[in-house]
């Protein structure tokens, strides 16, 4: 195990190669074109997005880091959808790609479609590539169709402008006709609606001036001012404390079915994906190893990291004495191997987990997962 | 002088006692440097803790479970209570003489990535504390420090490398060579996983359960992670806003939950079963502010069961029968 050490010259020779990748893709962003340039079709009606083999690659100078790395998964209507993984798995840069917040220019979408359906402002439906928008048109979704939810709600609100200030913002971009009287009846009703007691106090409130739980209400009524279709919610609870957080998920399954529309949760634990989700999606380096329904994953696992992950897990329940632990520690997301990634940590390795990736096998309609393991099951019958 | 401070009525059983345990914050003062407004982080917290054991203890942030732990290790002098260690009352130890003591008592940190120093080798850092307490002559300082990596499973390599070429998981593994160099008996672990993604927490809480076995250690355990504390301790202590609500054995906490506290939190916990359905006792609203409590008992603000008397009396913390203890005016009235 070599540490991986550069020279000054290689990491210029990095850079430089980067740059020219970086450049390409930059001016691929920010270029005009027309609106059917992006316009595409769903593959299954059913779906409000599909993220078809997505590819976000951050060009750091030690190499490229392929945080995502070919993940296709679907998001139905009305449905939640749990994205589990641990640190560093890719989970939270997939969420940024859809809403194509990534880190600029180190972060880009390399390839990939992600297809999301969207409503025009006069009712029509269209369905648009989100990977090929230019960022000049990202606003017709970005807050609008698609909102967003962040981890730590102490960051992500202003700390000079009152709770009133910045949720009125989200109403005048999306509605330029709007007055301050709407603008502000809105916000309230919006407080109202994630269950704040006193509405009209918070809205004149700064935010130091409220707790985490109330500071991730407002961030969730911020996120629904706009009448989003799908709500992406990057790991909501995990700045919060347990009965805290117990709140925060009752709200957000209550108001699934208020606003009808669909919950991407990203989370590392567990249980909250048992508790929220409809379907699971179980990452591992920037690949999706396992995808299908909560019962299959829960009841089903198949790929030795979703079985492992669960072992690790204490439960309450639970009355072992030692825990089962993967060994070894998640890859160097630079210069990844070509076999599968879980390879050195997983413990039923067959001969042909040194040869290519793995790719994903169904096990049944809805349940696939990328392991070697199941490929002979499925050729003997 | 130290002789005299033995307690009379003090356990000889109990490693560690800890006895209406008070710490306060001052939070505004006035000229002459009279305290007008303090901040009580730990109020009135009495245990006993036996070796070999662990001891769980479980609150939301802002419980103060920190301020406990770092308590009883004098990083924070105590305001009034006593701390007995070993049979030495230890409250008011000057720091020349709690430095003998500290061999005994060490703390594993929550964070791995900022109680590193960044400029000292992994090496540096274990030898240190073997140096400064003359635990090994110092030609045998390396070999004791590999033979230690050994045990924490950090390979013989790492000895010349710093601490940001680690991830997270290894950090902590250093962490707790640090602390388990000087050969201490009563380990505090503060949120010692908490940082950590689950399967790494896995293997840091097998290490540590397998270090207890062969050194003979007691741990505190604090955590906001009830799961993990059930799984490492044999006692349990729940903590709400400063105070100790609900103290007992695993068995007794987890199958007979005393306080409306200790099962609103056990509820809140989600199981990783789609089919389990429990039911949940949400609770309601925000935990008070510790600098300004409520009245009375200090969960009654949000506790689904409050009657008139919590608003007004603050409940006894007493026992309940085989060491259960808790404090609420409902199990009073049975």
């Amino acid at each position: 195990m070599a540490a991986n050490y550069l020279s000054g010259k290689e990491i210029r020779a990095i850079a430089k190669e980067n740059k020219k990748v970086m450049k390409r893709l930059e001016a691929y962003k920010y270029r005009k074109c027309d609106e059917s340039e992006y316009l595409t079709e769903m593959k299954n009606a059913e779906n409000i997005l599909e993220i078809d083999d997505l590819h976000t690659y951050f060009f750091t100078d030690q190499g490229v880091v392929k945080a995502v790395n070919g993940v296709s998964f679907d998001i139905p209507k009305n449905a939640t959808v749990g994205v589990v993984g641990e640190s560093g798995c890719g989970k939270s840069v997939t969420s940024m790609s859809v809403m194509r917040l990534l880190q600029a220019p180190t972060g880009q979408i390399y390839s990939g479609e992600i297809r999301f359906k969207a409503k025009d402002k006069d009712g029509t439906v269209k369905t648009y590539d989100i990977a090929k928008m230019p960022m000049r048109d990202i606003f017709k979704i970005r807050g609008n169709e698609i909102a967003m939810i962040f981890q730590e709600p102490m960051t992500s609100l202003n700390p000079v402008f009152t709770i009133g200030q910045q949720l009125d913002e989200v109403t005048f971009i999306h509605d330029p006709e709007a007055t301050k009287e709407d603008a502000k009846a809105r916000s309230i009703e919006m407080l109202n609606l994630v269950g704040i007691a006193m509405p009209e106090r918070v809205y004149n409130a700064f935010p130091h001036e409220l707790s985490g739980g109330m500071r991730q209400r407002v961030m969730i009524s911020m996120a629904l001012a706009s009448n989003p279709r799908l709500i992406i919610a990057d790991e909501p609870t995990t700045a919060l404390d347990v009965t805290i957080q117990a709140q925060i998920l009752d709200l957000l399954r209550d108001l699934k079915t208020k606003i009808d529309g669909s919950i991407m949760l990203i989370t590392h634990d567990l249980g909250i994906i048992a508790e929220m989700a409809d379907y699971v999606v179980v990452m591992y380096a920037g690949k999706v190893i396992e995808k299908g329904t909560v019962q299959e994953i829960f009841h089903n696992p198949m790929h030795p990291y979703t079985i492992g992950l669960q072992k690790s897990k204490p439960t309450l329940q639970s009355d072992s004495d030692t825990l089962f632990n993967i060994p070894g520690n998640v890859p160097n997301p630079i210069n990844m191997p070509d076999h599968c990634y879980f390879k050195e940590r997983c413990t039923n390795c067959i001969g042909k987990c040194s040869g290519e990736y793995p790719g994903m096998i169904q096990v049944s309609p809805t349940h696939f997962v990328a392991c070697h393991l199941y490929e002979e099951d499925q050729k003997n019958g | 002088m130290a002789d005299k401070k033995i307690i009379e009525a003090y356990d000889p059983e109990a490693i560690l006692e800890v006895r209406n345990l008070r710490k306060c914050f001052p939070l505004k003062k006035t000229l002459t440097g009279k305290v007008t407004q303090e901040l009580i982080a730990v109020d009135d917290v009495s245990f006993k803790l036996k070796p070999g054991e662990t001891l769980g203890i479980v609150g939301e942030s802002g419980c103060g479970k920190t301020t406990l732990g770092r308590a009883i290790l004098k990083l924070h002098q105590p305001t009034s209570g006593k701390i007995i260690f070993e049979g030495q009352d230890i409250t008011d130890f000057k720091s020349s003489q709690m430095r003998e003591i500290r061999k005994k008592m060490q703390i594993i940190f929550q964070d791995p990535y900022s109680s590193l120093p960044p400029r000292s080798t992994v090496g540096g850092i274990l030898s240190e504390p073997v140096t400064v307490h003359n635990i090994v002559p110092k030609a045998e300082v390396k070999d004791y420090v590999l033979d230690l990596m050994d045990k924490c499973g950090l390979r013989d390599y790492y000895y010349e490398r710093y601490p940001h070429e680690f991830s997270g998981g290894q950090r902590q593994r250093i962490c707790i060579a640090r602390a388990l160099s000087v050969n201490p008996k009563l380990v505090i672990c503060d949120e010692p996983v908490s940082a950590l993604d689950v399967s790494i927490q896995a293997q840091i809480i097998n290490l540590l359960k397998k270090l207890q076995q062969d050194m003979n250690l007691t741990y505190m355990f604090i955590s906001h992670d009830l799961s993990v504390v059930k799984f490492i301790s044999d006692k349990i202590g729940v903590m709400y806003l400063g105070s100790m609500v609900e103290y007992g054995t695993k068995e007794e906490i987890f199958s007979n939950p005393l306080h409306p506290y200790t099962q609103a939190l056990f509820s809140a916990i989600p199981h990783p079963d789609p089919n389990f359905k429990m039911n949940r006792i949400i609770l309601k609203g925000d935990i008070p502010s510790p600098a300004n409590p409520p009245k009375g008992c200090r969960f009654h603000t949000r506790c689904p069961y409050a009657k008139d008397i919590c608003k007004e009396v603050t409940p006894e913390y007493k026992d309940h029968g085989n060491g259960h203890c808790a404090a609420c005016h409902l199990l009073d009235e049975q």
